[in-house]
């Protein structure tokens, strides 16, 4: 038998070696917790939401406060980028938040359809960086891309399995 | 100059690619089974027009003139493009199925 798993049944689902009311609680709220885990938040939605959450916020920082930008030329392009683009790309990420947060199959849709939304984003991103850069490669484009096209399949594959979860439990219903 | 050959100057090389790249991300986005014919050809409508609008930007607001990147960029909107009745799924459930059914009968309606 699997190790990990003779030991939590020894520890938190053996009446005989673990009588107490707290113990059973803490399990309840253990499977809960894995559960949720598993509903709701996948690793790329969680570093998304904050590659978009940070990124945009630089950004309005320096437009807000006039700091006069950041030096290179990679991020000149965004001197002629009005304030509002990077505010709604921060909404974009509180709403990934939101979506990551809430334990629904519709949530789930939700925040399949903002990873797309954000590899549209990031790949912009790239394209002004690149395009500032005439046509020159740096560590920026590529990691940017990469990411993208990440996301891009991720936030395919959510909203594909939760199509496919909703119509079999439509059917089992 | 007048409308007509402000509107076939608009479609550059870029736009053109943008158009292809939206295209064929509207085709991947789009979920195959799900909805009927008319519903998808608006969709992969919507998907080239979000994929060419894509290009513009780009190519207007940064100076991006490289096609192929061009083409690449514009997967991603083309395919948000085809997601749109999942959005409106997500927005509002009812709403979904009351447009999806309606279209459903006026195509059986015309099969008739």
């Amino acid at each position: 038998m699997d190790i990990k798993q003779t030991l939590l049944r020894m520890f938190l689902f053996n009446k005989w070696l673990c009588k107490s009311e707290s113990a059973r609680k803490t399990s309840k709220i253990l499977a809960k917790f894995k559960r949720y885990l598993a509903i709701s938040i996948t690793f790329a939605e969680a570093v998304n939401a904050l590659f978009i959450l940070s990124f945009s916020l630089v950004f309005i920082y320096n437009k807000a406060f006039d700091t006069g930008g950041l030096a290179m030329p990679s991020y000149r392009v965004f001197d002629s980028v009005s304030i509002w683009w990077f505010v709604g790309f921060f909404v974009l990420g509180v709403l990934q938040v939101i979506a990551m947060l809430v334990p629904s199959l519709r949530a789930v849709k939700a925040s399949g359809l903002c990873q797309i939304a954000s590899s549209l984003a990031w790949g912009v991103i790239t394209g002004a960086y690149y395009a500032a850069q005439h046509g020159m490669i740096t560590p920026a484009t590529v990691i940017f891309s990469i990411w993208a096209a990440a996301m891009f399949f991720t936030g395919n594959k959510i909203i594909k399995r939760a199509i496919l979860k909703e119509r079999v439990t439509t059917k089992e219903a | 100059m007048s409308l007509a050959s402000e509107v076939i100057t608009s479609f550059t090389p870029q736009v053109i690619f943008g158009m292809f790249g939206g295209f064929v991300g509207g085709i991947y986005g789009i979920n195959k089974k799900g909805y009927d014919l008319k519903i998808s050809v608006i969709l992969i409508f919507t998907a080239i027009v979000a994929g060419s609008a894509i290009a513009e930007v780009l190519q207007k607001k940064f100076g991006l003139t490289y096609l192929l990147l061009l083409c690449l960029i514009s997967i991603p909107a083309g395919a948000f493009s085809g997601y749109l009745m999942v959005a409106l799924d997500v927005v509002s459930p009812k709403f979904a199925a009351k447009v999806a059914d309606k279209i459903g009968e006026k195509v059986v309606e015309n099969v008739d």
